[in-house]
């Protein structure tokens, strides 16, 4: 991975130096494709031919080419969604560990070594799970009795085999069979089978996604790699049965064969977790209802408020994408919500009957998930909104560009300063946030919207988006959306968050040809997520490893 | 080989106290410890608050010159007058690595502060970045082989600006935030029947031993950077089976920690600090391990807001805002506010003192404080830069140090002081963290 930094000290003058400011356009160099390691070594395959009415991207005319990815640890979330699956269990022990290490914003436990008070976190989880598993679900999980004849190596084998996400060879059977029989001699089939399902809840093969490598160069991953990699992107858990059986019969090779269980999967209810987790960690709406406001200016502030906010936000994304049109210019326009009572009292709407319900808004108020009340809490202050933080966002997260901190040395303010801009230690970078903001200033630090003043002023909701020309000025937060929504930086931006989160590194140029495929793609698809999904999931970004 | 308990310690004596305050700890007596040749601390405790101590008027003691015996404590420190003479001020050091620091806003300091390196970031944005080599306190315990107890209140997410512990680059170690959790995990074991407590032993190491073979067999099948995290695993686990084969007995009476409570939480903050102080000298004392930390929120503390009645606190605004406040729009409101908090924070660190002190040691009126190092310390010195950095040394050391005194040393490198704890610690290190950084220990 490579970023280009700009020393901030190149950046001090007073012009628009856009160029001293941010670290490049999508986050890395952005030159030359750079060299295919698939010229050095050999593909197990020809390569994936493209559609023969498309242009083949420049970059991908060398084949396909790979990128090194770190070996990644399950999230908390990939292990509570695992351990459901696997063992039946909904008790979620990882929301008592220690939080997922991110990278680009996205949970990716890729880099720092296990720590250890993390083993011990999945030492006392492992045994819980076990243990319940024995006592209270041992017809589901096991299903035989101990001591009938084949029923622990049938275990052994099938139950390995899901929680490894791959066949068990003869040597590992035969060693998880050891344990169990030396177990059961002394303390008793129950526990000996408790200790068989904790040792493989501990074991590398379920704690980490293992891919195996091989010989030096780009080579198509293997089936159970395929599976794992697939299930874990659109349901953010293992594979089922079908899929590992798909691996076995050695299907998942075949592209359209993968593009076959891709799209079974996203059918399937529980890709509702992966839009649910990327629309969380796009949006920051982790810790909303610790969110700190001003109780005399927003007496109607709690966290439960904030809960509901969340809600809404994951609700109206999975009703976009999983049950609407799945486009990117709804969720960015969409002048409906998906909302309970306390909240239509804040958007100033009537409230549904009960729960949380599809409910119209004022299309000159709001549009999409930058006017959701979510969003604007987040990106605000106790008593005030941020100009930087709400600009920040849709610089680094609709633009993808991203932003350096401030130099050193210079005194960081962290209220709304109108002459920030004018003084150039500070203007390079705000210029390209602070602008944004002031566009944001008819809704309140819990997004509520006031377009005029105590004293019945209009509120200024000027606002300009610095170099970026399809968007340009504008008035209001609802203009503003209406714009991105319809630029090409924004649906290039929103395909590269997509791929960032499922790839859980950062883009390199390696993969600049699944990059360039995949805005290809969304441009022809017209923004739809659910084909971007599919297209992340076949790409050769994800089909294809670098062995070194 | 490491000496960190959980399963294996089995008390003398019978039922645990029920007082959760200072009371309990006259049960607990400290091994007596000293050094047979030269003077060095036994154990060392780091403590570490968000942001700077406001400012040097702020932080300065009343005397004049660059070294003077303390004879009052600023108004912040009042919490400390008890232990006036147990404290060394240190004055004016520099953060130099954040002299030669690429990455990163004000906040990356705390990855320096115990390391002396710069860091190395790993991701997007200034948060994403891991310290790049291994830290005084857990260098300290690897020298004298033990586990250190990594502690936390509120720590925040796993990135560099909550981390303030690590064993070697890219390896931060992530505190413990549950007091009562941790508590039965280093003492609960031992509460069992001795049978019951064998047969559970056995089991986890059955379990561990299918674990270790798995770890063994996969990882040279694998690439450098993932062997590399497997290998880390199996020593991980492999420390693991050694602490459930380790038979030694404990001579104390630890008091449980309250269960109950969300520890986690904002509201429960200034509980948490001290269950966790509790916690921490019922370990030291009771000998599980010699090196301790106690983190009190992160970098920016911007997820900590002292709303805290009981404890003389009520600000709606979180702790990052107050410490900006104070620096960019000084009024009698935000340096009422900017004092306050950060005297809550040196109350808390003079519970950690007056809990040390009152761990009797020796057969001469002794106490623990005064065979420890205490290093008090923040990430941040004047107006969120690495100048004018205060740090406090606190105890005995053994006799190595001499306290109830000011220092400044202008300009001197705070990877210098490094190199003090550990020579303070008995260990002969004359650089800590970047060399380049490293004139040799401070003259204390």
């Amino acid at each position: 991975m490579t970023m280009t930094r700009q020393s901030p000290l190149l950046a001090l003058c007073a012009s628009l130096a856009l160029g001293g400011c941010y670290s490049g356009v999508h986050g890395f160099d952005g030159d030359d494709p750079g060299t295919d390691p698939g010229d050095e070594g050999e593909a197990d395959e020809a390569g994936d031919d493209p559609e023969p009415d498309e242009p083949v991207p420049a970059a991908c005319a060398e084949g396909p080419s790979a990128a090194a990815s770190p070996m990644r640890r399950l999230t908390g979330l990939e292990y509570d969604n695992t351990v459901r699956d696997l063992l039946g269990d909904d008790s979620q022990p990882a929301r008592r560990f220690s939080p997922d290490e991110e990278v680009g914003g996205y949970a990716a436990n890729s880099i720092a070594k296990l720590s250890k008070s993390q083993l011990d976190e999945y030492v006392d989880a492992a045994e819980t799970l076990a243990a319940t598993a024995v006592s209270e679900r041992w017809d589901q999980v096991v299903g035989c009795d101990a001591a009938e004849a084949g029923c622990v190596e049938g275990f052994v084998r099938s139950f390995g085999r899901r929680a490894f996400r791959r066949p068990l060879d003869e040597p590992e059977q035969a060693d998880y069979l050891a344990l169990y029989t030396d177990a059961e001699a002394e303390w008793g089939a129950s526990e000996a089978m408790s200790m068989v399902i904790q040792a493989m809840l501990l074991s590398p093969g379920f704690l980490y996604h293992v891919e195996p490598s091989g010989e030096p160069g780009v080579a198509l991953r293997d089936d159970f790699t395929l599976a794992s990699r697939l299930s874990y992107f659109l349901w953010a858990s293992m594979p089922d049965d079908a899929l590992l059986d798909a691996a076995q019969a050695g299907e998942l090779h075949d592209p359209e064969a993968l593009e076959q269980q891709a799209r079974r999967l996203l059918e399937d209810e529980r890709a509702a977790a992966t839009v649910a987790s990327f629309h969380r960690q796009w949006l920051h709406l982790q810790g909303l209802p610790d969110r700190v406001k001003d109780s005399s200016l927003f007496p109607e502030w709690s966290p439960q408020l904030g809960s509901s906010m969340e809600e809404e936000t994951l609700r109206f994304a999975d009703e976009v994408v999983r049950h609407g049109d799945g486009s990117l210019q709804t969720l960015l326009t969409a002048s409906w919500t998906v909302l309970d009572a306390p909240l239509a009292e804040l958007y100033g709407v009537p409230a549904p009957a009960e729960g949380f319900a599809v409910t119209e808004l004022p299309p000159e108020e709001r549009a999409g998930l930058l006017t959701h009340a979510s969003f604007l809490t987040s990106t605000a202050h106790a008593a005030e909104s941020s100009w930087v933080l709400r600009g920040k966002f849709v610089r680094e997260r609709l633009l993808c560009t991203e932003i350096l901190p401030p130099p050193p040395g210079v005194e960081i303010n962290e209220v709304n300063d109108p002459d920030r801009l004018g003084n150039p230690d500070c203007a390079y970078c705000h210029v390209l946030m602070d602008p944004i903001g002031t566009g944001f200033d008819a809704y309140s630090p819990i997004g509520a919207f006031g377009d005029e003043t105590p004293d019945g002023q209009p509120v200024s909701t000027e606002g300009e988006v610095i170099g970026v020309p399809e968007v340009g000025s504008f008035e209001g937060a609802v203009q503003l959306a209406h714009a991105l929504a319809q630029t090409p930086q924004v649906h290039e931006c929103v395909a590269e968050q997509w791929f960032q989160y499922g790839a859980r590194r950062l883009p390199t140029e390696a993969d600049e040809c699944t990059l360039e495929r995949l805005r290809a793609d969304f441009e022809a698809s017209g923004q739809d997520i659910r084909e971007l999904m599919i297209a992340i999931a076949t790409s050769d970004a994800f089909r294809y490893q670098l062995n070194e | 080989m490491t000496r960190f308990s959980s399963s294996r310690r089995r008390f003398l004596g019978g039922a645990c106290a029920s007082a959760l305050s200072l009371p309990f700890l006259s049960s607990l007596v400290s091994r007596s410890v000293r050094a047979a040749d030269g003077m060095q601390a036994q154990r060392l405790v780091v403590f570490f608050t968000p942001n700077e101590p406001i400012d040097r008027e702020h932080w300065k003691p009343a005397g004049s010159g660059d070294q003077f015996a303390l004879t009052s404590l600023p108004a912040m420190m009042s919490g400390l007058e008890p232990h006036r003479q147990d404290l060394l001020l240190l004055g004016d050091l520099e953060m130099r690595t954040r002299d030669i620091e690429t990455h990163g806003a004000g906040h990356v300091g705390i990855g320096h502060l115990l390391t002396g390196r710069t860091v190395s970031p790993y991701g997007s944005g200034n948060a994403e970045f891991w310290a790049s080599g291994i830290s005084v306190d857990q260098h300290v315990a690897a020298a004298r082989g033990v586990d250190a107890l990594t502690l936390g209140a509120r720590p925040g997410g796993s990135n560099g600006n909550c981390r303030i512990s690590y064993t070697g680059a890219n390896e931060p170690v992530h505190p413990r935030t549950r007091p009562d959790e941790t508590f039965d995990s280093l003492f609960g074991d031992a509460t069992l029947p001795a049978d019951e407590l064998a047969a559970l032993r056995a089991r986890r190491l059955s379990v561990l031993d299918r674990v270790t073979g798995d770890l063994q067999s996969l990882r040279p099948r694998l690439p450098g950077e993932a062997r590399d995290k497997l290998d880390f695993h199996l020593e991980l686990v492999r420390d693991l089976e050694q602490k459930l084969q380790d038979d030694t007995a404990m001579t104390c009476e630890p008091s449980p920690i309250a269960g109950g409570i969300d520890y986690d939480s904002n509201a429960a903050f200034p509980t948490t600090v001290r269950r966790q102080v509790d916690l921490m000298v019922q370990a030291l004392a009771c000998g599980i391990t010699d090196v301790a930390s106690l983190q009190l929120s992160n970098s920016g503390a911007g997820d900590l807001t002292p709303l805290w009645p009981e404890a003389g606190l009520d600000l709606n605004l979180d702790c990052h805002t107050i410490a900006h406040d104070y620096n960019q729009n000084r009024n009698a409101t935000t340096v009422q506010r900017r004092e306050q908090l950060e005297t809550f924070f040196f109350d808390h660190f003079a519970y950690l003192l007056d809990a040390l002190a009152a761990v009797p040691e020796g057969p001469d009126g002794g106490r623990m404080l005064d065979s420890t190092l205490v290093l008090w310390c923040k990430n941040l010195g004047y107006n969120h830069t690495g100048r004018e950095m205060l740090f406090i040394l606190a105890g005995g050391a053994g006799g190595a140090l001499q306290t109830g005194r000011f220092v400044s040393l202008p300009g001197r490198s705070h990877n210098d002081l490094l190199v003090s704890v550990c020579q303070l610690m008995g260990l002969p290190d004359t650089t800590f963290g970047d060399p380049e950084l490293c004139d040799g220990a401070l003259p204390l």
